[in-house]
């Protein structure tokens, strides 16, 4: 009965250290999966031109990678899970960030058509209220008395 | 019983430990509840619910942690509870951004309406005044019983006796002939601004396109026509006038033909106000190929005058009083003769043209009909 219970006992310690091991493999496989996926994902962004307006937070999520492949060389796969965790939040904040600077610099850009528009509007006004002047003192008849006008007298 | 209390002690001292821990939350919690309790936290809400939801998911779970003691799982959550809330205020920003543009692009739509409204308006006071123009030139340079002529006639004009036609077609072509000169001294004198590298040639299309017109209409005797596109041509030369002085209400280019005219006279030359600047009346000549002892002294002073003087233009017009080809071959070697002496004189050959205008006066100062020759100093804006 006893060698029973005990072999139960080994049995089961060596089903949860068999578990603990591979789950511990899992998630070194998980981890390094996620900082490769995120550094490619990076490699892209970096090579779009506007890339330079997230400069601060590619170098946030680059350092995150390197420390992470370094924790997990050194075989510290919790805290490596942890950084490789936060990269799509990261990565999801970058394209964010640059997706909301497209729409501002649209509206720059059309802040800057509408300011010119408004110039021309300016000027064609200043013209049109020039001519309303000179016409007041125009006498706006035919070049050459014609047709009606030519019977006035 | 020695080593019992020891393993007591250490055991104690590490809850101690872990106690003092717990207490302390981590910086990246307190960020996120700053973050959560902001001024545009209900706005992040209502814009990016999803990553909002997750930002206060991963704040629960961070303080649950902390609860349990777990300050480093409480900085895990706390620390993607964070990204979360940077990605709903980055959506609020676009958002915001967003609105922007649309409300920028109702005002521009607004603008552009307004836009088009006054510069429709514009077109028609330009023709409507143009009119008046050369209504008032023709005044001035046809008889009134010839432009009365000219119309009445018109209406009638199937069954005219022979000599009411010769008269009809004699005022006719004297209309035609003024208004032809006028709009052509305007083309002259935008084409001395090309030349003066103000403008490109092809902005001289149109002027040139409605003069062709004219001149079609001259010669299918379809008076009305003619006056029609020399009023075009007119219309454009103005507009092209006031778009090289960079000022579309002419007041500058006015202002310039004033001062222009006020600075000849202060130099002792008698000069009349023009539509694009002043002219100067040159005498008539003493004999073949030769000027005047005054216009040579006039030529002279001009050109030492306007020599000192990058802004400025010179187009010598000429007028002949016979309907001959010896007549207009004189007149234009008079205008020839006029130039050279200028250029001669110290004037830039690309400063000089000169334009020969048949028996036409298109020039105020050719009013007069003893002007037959005249010099139309125009003002150029300084180059910015």
């Amino acid at each position: 009965m006893k060698k029973a219970i005990s072999a139960i006992v080994i049995a089961i310690c060596v089903t949860a250290l068999w578990a603990s091991v591979a789950r511990g493999g899992d998630l070194l496989k998980e981890s390094a999966a996620a900082l490769r996926r995120a550094s490619a994902q990076l490699e892209k962004i970096e090579q779009r031109e506007d890339a330079h307006v997230v400069a601060g937070e590619i170098n946030v999520a680059k350092a995150w990678i390197e420390k992470g492949f370094a924790l997990l060389r050194e075989g510290r796969r919790r805290p490596a899970a942890i950084l490789a965790e936060r990269l799509p939040a990261q990565i999801n904040l970058i394209r964010a960030i640059l997706s909301a600077w497209a729409v501002q610099e649209e509206a720059a850009r059309v802040q800057e058509d509408l300011d010119e528009l408004e110039r021309k509007l300016k000027l064609v006004q200043s013209r049109y209220d020039r001519l309303l002047l000179l016409r007041k003192g125009a006498n706006l008849t035919l070049a050459y008395p014609r047709g009606e006008d030519a019977h006035e007298d | 019983m020695r080593t019992d209390l020891a393993c007591a002690f250490v055991t104690v001292a590490l809850m101690i430990h872990g106690a003092c821990a717990e207490i302390q939350p981590p910086a990246s919690l307190a960020q996120l509840e700053a973050v959560v309790e902001s001024d545009d936290a209900q706005q992040a809400k209502s814009v990016a619910e999803e990553s909002w939801a997750e930002s206060l998911r991963y704040l629960r779970l961070a303080r649950e942690a902390l609860g349990r003691g777990n300050s480093e799982e409480a900085d895990r959550f706390a620390t993607l509870g964070m990204l979360n809330s940077k990605l709903a205020m980055t959506m609020l920003r676009e958002a915001a951004a967003r609105r922007n543009v649309e409300e920028i692009g109702e005002r521009r739509r607004t603008v552009e309406l307004e836009w088009e409204r006054v510069s429709a308006q514009i077109v028609k006071l330009e023709e409507e005044l143009e009119r008046a123009r050369m209504r008032a030139h023709l005044e001035g340079v046809v008889d009134e019983s010839r432009r009365r002529a000219a119309a009445q006639e018109e209406l009638r004009e199937g069954d005219l006796e022979k000599g009411k036609r010769e008269a009809l077609d004699d005022a006719r072509a004297q209309i035609g002939r003024e208004m032809m000169a006028r709009a052509r001294l305007g083309y002259r004198v935008i084409s001395s601004l090309v030349d003066a590298g103000k403008m490109t040639e092809e902005r001289l299309m149109p002027i040139l396109g409605a003069l062709e017109i004219a001149g079609e209409r001259s010669v299918k005797g379809d008076l009305a026509g003619q006056q029609e596109y020399a009023e075009r041509s007119g219309v454009e030369t103005r507009r092209l006038w006031a778009e090289v002085w960079g000022d579309p209400s002419e007041e500058e280019a006015s202002r310039a033909i004033d001062a222009l005219g006020k600075a000849l006279e202060t130099a002792g030359f008698k000069v009349g106000r023009e539509e694009f600047g002043v002219s100067i009346k040159v005498e008539s000549r003493q004999g073949r190929g030769k000027l005047s002892g005054g216009a040579k002294k006039m030529v002279s002073d001009l050109a030492k005058w306007c020599g000192t003087r990058e802004n400025v233009r010179l187009l010598v017009i000429a007028r002949w009083g016979k309907a001959s080809d010896t007549a207009k071959k004189r007149s234009q070697a008079r205008a020839s003769l006029i130039s050279e002496a200028l250029v001669k004189a110290g004037m830039g050959k690309d400063v000089v043209t000169s334009f020969g205008c048949g028996f036409a006066r298109p020039a105020r100062l050719m009013d007069d009909k003893r002007v037959s020759a005249a010099v139309l100093v125009i003002p150029i804006p300084e180059t910015k």
